[in-house]
């Protein structure tokens, strides 16, 4: 069983959901033996050997999945052997954005609640002390002289 | 082991219905609403007296009595049976229900006769367990009888003259009709008023059966099992809850402009007036207490001391109300001296507000990360709770009593009183000797006590002039806990900070550069992930709707939870 796979290079952190991929090169990859959608290892007879050792990252649009490189093993001149695991965050992005929940923590401005307690912040050993002074007070002075009878 | 009598159980009782003819005399079934009711586990070790009170219980069809010795079986029962008693000796169980057996405990002159008592445990519908105890016997024939406890609330009792009933005694025949009372009861064919009976009333009948009923008794061995369990229901677990108002209104006391001063003052009595003077009055009245023109001898037909009548002079931090110029008489005889008199003994005084704005907006601006203290003249410094005037307005007032220099400090906070501080803000001028020592007196004790603290909290702390500083001292949270002054008063107040200050610790914030794009500030706002953008970490989410794989659906909540950036 042959399939077309597409050889890229992800800048992208591995959790972020829609991924910026370099592509690098297309080939035709075999399935090394009965082997799993979701950690597959791909055979390809690569043309340039340099070029694909600097992916990290493969499309197979036969198998409806994106998949992160964890391995390269070059099996023989020109043959690779590319060990994967399915980003199951860039194959699913449009059904996980479906999704809805109760987000614990969120960079979105409008999406953050800081006067709830959960100990994002670290504070020093030394803090801001600060005085504010009211704006009047006692400020005349007079004697009061009590006599029995009127 | 103890014995529990039915003592002052009062039966309700309903005649059912006029049962078939027991001889010539009618059997009545009667229905006890309020049965007698006891419970037996199996773990119980229940003991039985014998009494022949018994035998008005019901009377089971086919035991031995027609065979019984000497005479009619109750015989037995009131003759060797009473007194005697008969621990359990096994429990089984049965298709009646719990079984409890007791055998071979009785010794009789008569012929080996041994009996056994059962009593059957069947639970009604509620679950309770009613009895009621019947007699057999078991004779040297090898034939077992049996006292049983039968779960019903009916039993026989036969007529035996107008204003008398009597139970149907051990022994007696009995025509099997106790479960057609029960049948009747359940057809409704029984009467359901006791007027339709001609031989008892309604209240004679109940009398007479609740007098059974209390001669009734059992005993436990060992501590008796709860009737049902511990608790009796009693703090089963149950939906709660979510019925608040979430009105969270109130209704708040007024602020201290609100707040009216007395009308009435000690001034308007006629027995003491109150004096404003200036320090060139006050001389004048020195010199004229010191001039020959003060003749003693007159003041001593008034009083005995004629400084009696001053009352005492004080330095105060108020401006006095005026209420015009008086000559100042000691006694009845004026001393040329005149001088303006206070219209009120009361005086307020507005020390002004301040905005306590947030200082880093988050919850560490309230306790017990942030610590807010208030300085009060006259006072001393007081800690306030972060959590109350944190984004508030606080506004200090001071209601003064002139006399006798109490002063009292409001707090209000957004125009609310919530704190409400005593202080003595009047310094007193010594006339005579006994005022001098007065004044002595209480800087020392003002002293004395912020001393007493300095050492319990094992700092010194320095005192000057009744003021206190650096009393007490004690760990918190890592941290040292200082007081910062003891009670200011008097002219320790005089000489001390004249306006309020709030002193307010707030957390010094260690905050990388974005670390919002790193792990997200809180939110716990239920969102669509698609409105979401950048990091994101999400707390519950029901994951569906996606064409994954079980493993592949497992790993996107996963990695969901753990924070992904969208």
């Amino acid at each position: 069983m042959s399939f077309d796979i597409t050889l890229g290079y992800s800048k992208s952190p591995k959790i972020q959901l829609t991924k910026e991929i370099v592509e690098i090169a297309t080939y035709t990859g075999t399935l090394k033996e009965e082997t799993s959608l979701i950690d597959p290892v791909v055979l390809v007879y690569v043309d340039l050997l340099s070029e694909v050792r600097k992916s990290n990252y493969m499309i197979i649009p036969q198998f409806g999945r994106k998949y992160f490189i964890t391995n390269i093993t070059v099996v023989r001149d020109n043959l690779v052997a590319f060990e994967c695991h399915v980003d199951v965050l860039s194959t699913y992005e449009d059904s996980i954005r479906n999704q809805t929940g109760i987000v614990k923590r969120s960079e979105q401005t409008n999406m953050q609640n800081l006067y709830l307690n959960d100990g994002f912040f670290k504070v020093y050993q030394n803090p801001h002390v600060i005085e504010y002074e009211f704006p009047l007070g006692f400020t005349e002075y007079e004697f009061v002289l009590a006599m029995a009878g009127s | 082991m103890a014995t529990y009598q039915l003592t002052n159980y009062q039966a309700t009782v309903k005649l059912l219905d006029v049962g078939p003819p027991f001889g010539e005399i009618p059997v009545i079934a009667v229905k006890i609403l309020d049965p007698w009711i006891y419970t037996i586990t199996t773990s119980d070790s229940i003991q039985i007296p014998l009494e022949a009170q018994y035998n008005f219980l019901r009377v089971t069809a086919g035991y031995p009595c027609a065979v019984s010795p000497g005479g009619k079986y109750n015989d037995y029962i009131a003759s060797e049976f009473s007194s005697y008693t008969y621990p359990v000796t096994s429990t089984s169980r049965s298709e009646k229900g719990t079984e409890i057996e007791v055998r071979d405990t009785y010794a009789s002159s008569r012929d080996a006769l041994d009996f056994t008592i059962r009593m059957y445990d069947p639970p009604d519908s509620t679950g309770n367990a009613k009895y009621q105890l019947v007699n057999a016997g078991n004779r040297n024939d090898g034939r077992v009888g049996v006292f049983v406890v039968y779960h019903t609330d009916n039993f026989m009792i036969r007529c035996t003259g107008n204003n008398s009933i009597d139970c149907l005694h051990v022994g007696d025949p009995t025509p099997n009709s106790f479960d057609l009372c029960d049948n009747y009861k359940n057809s409704g064919l029984a009467v359901s008023d006791v007027s339709a009976c001609s031989v008892y009333s309604q209240s004679a009948l109940t009398k007479s059966v609740n007098s059974l009923i209390n001669s009734m008794y059992y005993t436990m061995r060992d501590t008796p099992a709860p009737s049902v369990e511990p608790y009796g229901g009693a703090g089963d677990s149950e939906a709660g809850g979510g019925d608040g108002t979430f009105d969270y209104s109130g209704n708040p006391p007024g602020d201290a402009g609100s707040f009216v001063l007395p009308n009435i003052s000690a001034a308007d009595t006629g027995f003491v007036t109150l004096y404003n003077p200036t320090m060139a009055q006050l001389k004048q009245l020195s010199n004229y207490l010191w001039s020959s023109s003060f003749d003693l001898n007159t003041f001593k037909k008034i009083v005995n001391d004629p400084m009696d009548l001053f009352l005492g002079l004080s330095i105060l931090p108020v401006l006095i109300p005026s209420g015009g110029m008086k000559e100042v008489g000691v006694g009845l005889v004026g001393t040329g001296v005149y001088m303006p008199v206070a219209s009120s003994q009361w005086v307020k005084v507005s020390c002004g507000s301040v905005d306590m704005s947030r200082l880093t907006g988050s919850y560490l601006d309230y306790d017990p990360y942030t610590t807010v203290e208030i300085y009060l003249p006259y006072i001393g410094v007081r800690t306030l709770k972060a959590d109350e005037v944190i984004g508030k307005k606080l506004t200090v007032t001071y209601n003064v009593d002139i006399l006798s220099g109490a002063c009292i400090a409001w707090i209000d906070i957004n125009y609310h009183c919530m704190y409400v501080y005593m202080g003595q803000c009047a310094t007193s001028v010594p006339i005579v000797s006994g005022d001098w020592t007065n004044l002595i007196n209480g800087i020392l004790n003002v002293a004395g006590s912020a001393i007493g603290g300095a050492v319990k909290g094992g700092v010194g702390g320095a005192i000057a002039g009744g003021v206190a500083a650096a009393a007490s001292v004690a760990v918190n949270d890592g941290k040292i806990s200082v007081e910062r002054s003891g009670n200011i008063s008097s002219a320790g107040g005089l000489l001390a900070p004249k306006r309020p200050f709030l002193i307010v610790s707030s957390p010094r914030i260690c905050k990388p550069k974005n670390q919002h794009t790193f792990e997200g500030y809180p939110s716990y706002i239920t969102a669509v992930i698609e409105n979401c953008s950048g990091y994101l970490q999400i707390e519950v989410a029901h994951i569906k709707n996606i064409r994954a794989t079980d493993e592949e659906m497992d790993e996107i909540k996963s990695l969901l939870l753990s924070g992904v950036i969208v």
